[in-house]
């Protein structure tokens, strides 16, 4: 039996006056690892922003484990986008990972548990970082970076990820060890992941979602050229060079 | 100097109301120049100039009128920005001189001689009286008791607040309580800096503390000491030289900061590798 981690229906949303999001359906059940691409401004940050209950839709529902998200968005390890994040910032990485295990605190005298220690330790260990645990955020790299956001994630136990494109900034070879990461954590969770990466996406992810004011496409990762032609205006490098990767199908007729 | 304070009261008054003021300046100074809102702080410390022109013109103690003046429009500035997504920068620069003329029109309206209010503006801690201590005293507890309360929720909140609510976090819980407690703090350094000294003594104890890169609870104890120490110092060169007080701890402390920032540029020069 499949389990939908997320429920969009019929959702338009948006800022201000301009719709960004019309008229979307999109299903994601548990267990997939969903790569969800688009252009810029094409809504992609806005879907994660409505699954995370952080804008409401103008129209239309947006279901998070069968309800409202705000009810159920601390069972989702979220990850910012790594530019967003204040590097000048007085915080150690213990301190940041632990932050994962604030979930429904009480505000005030909250302590830390000894299990949230231990919990943090094994997300650090997890992703290599261990050793910089008492390090300041400001003394690391941009792929360390990447690697303490998603650690705080998984310090929040969550049945589900969401990545906001994770490989920004990262070089190649951090990325795919980024995305061979991932991978081995959608044995145990759900993951949905906005990214530009689409060379490298389909040979990951078990869906891709292509949203660009709509959902054009959801399914397997087989994007044929004309998906792209009509999502992106254009046609882009779908073709890792030289990579060995299952990226397209063969396709004729263009030339 | 020590015989002096012994023999003279007002001078004890000075020296405890400094010592009051770090307080407050040493924890909201953090958080405000940690969540970049030195700018907003600025404004809602001139929108207090309004309460104490309402003070006057209601024939209250203008401490008070000032408080709950400060207090309202920090709530009213973090509730409409939260709401309508008006560009920080521009109500700032819409509250800040609003609070002022409204002081002023107020001040005009009250009958009788004007009063004045200068020492509002930039501050006289030699006239600092045991009410003020007190209420001082006061206004810190509550700082003190609410940021070791909530350092954690304030923590999360400085850092990352998009994180924060997604977790699910009280964000607009501290976010209500940091405004809150900017307008106490306010309220409580008016009397030793002044309204339109205040960010200067806000500003400059974390901008020095930080450059240590301590965590964030080392920088706000360090901070009320370096605050503690820019007043002292403050105080004396005011009576040494006879100059006002205020403008003397501001001096003073922004003369340190850019003492200290030239000498880690000159480090810099010479130890390349240093960083």
């Amino acid at each position: 039996m499949t389990e939908e981690m997320v429920e969009i229906q019929n959702v338009t949303a948006g800022y201000g006056q301009t719709a960004v999001l019309d008229n979307v359906n999109l299903l994601i059940e548990k267990g997939s690892f969903t790569g969800i691409i688009g252009p810029n401004g094409g809504g992609k940050t806005t879907l994660l922003k409505l699954m995370l209950g952080l804008i409401k839709p103008w129209k239309g529902q947006v279901k998070l484990l069968g309800y409202n998200p705000r009810k159920k968005r601390h069972c989702v390890g979220y990850v910012p986008q790594a530019s967003t994040i204040n590097m000048q910032f007085p915080i150690s990485i213990r301190q940041v990972v632990l932050s994962g295990r604030l979930a429904g605190m009480k505000p005030f005298w909250h302590h830390y548990r000894h299990s949230d220690l231990k919990i943090v330790d094994q997300c650090l260990s997890r992703l290599d970082i261990l050793d910089l645990a008492e390090r300041q955020i400001g003394q690391i790299s941009r792929g360390q970076l990447q690697r303490v956001l998603i650690a705080r994630a998984l310090a929040v136990q969550p049945a589900m990820l969401l990545l906001d494109e994770p490989t920004n900034g990262l070089d190649a070879s951090a990325s795919s060890h980024l995305y061979e990461l991932l991978q081995k954590l959608n044995d145990e969770m759900t993951i949905i992941m906005v990214t530009h990466d689409t060379l490298a996406i389909s040979a990951y992810v078990k869906d891709i979602a292509c949203i660009n004011r709509s959902l054009y496409y959801h399914g397997e990762p087989n994007i044929s050229q004309e998906l792209v032609l009509e999502l992106y205006g254009c046609p882009v490098d779908l073709i890792a060079h030289g990579v060995p990767h299952r990226v397209l199908e063969e396709h004729g007729g263009i030339e | 100097m020590i015989s002096l304070i012994a023999e003279y009261g007002f001078l004890q008054n000075a020296i405890i109301g400094t010592l009051l003021a770090s307080i407050a300046c040493g924890l909201l100074g953090t958080i405000i120049v940690e969540k970049k809102l030195v700018m907003m702080s600025g404004g809602i410390a001139h929108t207090a100039f309004g309460g104490i022109g309402l003070g006057y013109f209601l024939n209250i103690e203008p401490i008070y009128t000032a408080l709950g003046f400060s207090v309202f429009s920090a709530l009213s500035i973090a509730c409409i920005q939260r709401r309508s997504g008006v560009i920080n920068d521009v109500l700032i620069g819409m509250f800040w001189p609003l609070g002022m003329a409204l002081g002023i029109v107020f001040v005009s309206l009250t009958p009788g001689y004007p009063p004045d209010m200068t020492s509002y503006l930039f501050g006289d801690i030699l006239t600092i009286t045991k009410t003020d201590l007190i209420i001082m005293g006061g206004l810190d507890l509550i700082l003190i008791i609410t940021v070791t309360g909530i350092f954690k929720l304030l923590q999360a909140y400085l850092f990352d607040e998009e994180f924060s609510t997604a977790l699910g976090l009280p964000v607009v819980l501290a976010e209500t309580l940091t405004y809150i407690m900017i307008a106490i703090t306010v309220i409580v350094l008016i009397r030793v800096v002044g309204i339109i000294l205040v960010l200067a003594l806000l500003c400059v104890p974390p901008a020095l503390a930080r450059l240590f890169k301590p965590n964030l609870a080392v920088i706000m104890g360090l901070a009320i000491v370096l605050s503690a120490f820019f007043c002292l110092a403050g105080l004396g060169l005011s009576y040494e030289y006879n100059i006002a007080s205020g403008a003397a701890i501001v001096i003073f402390s922004v003369f340190v900061y850019a003492v200290f920032q030239l000498l880690r540029y000159l480090r810099s020069l010479f130890f390349r590798s240093n960083f």
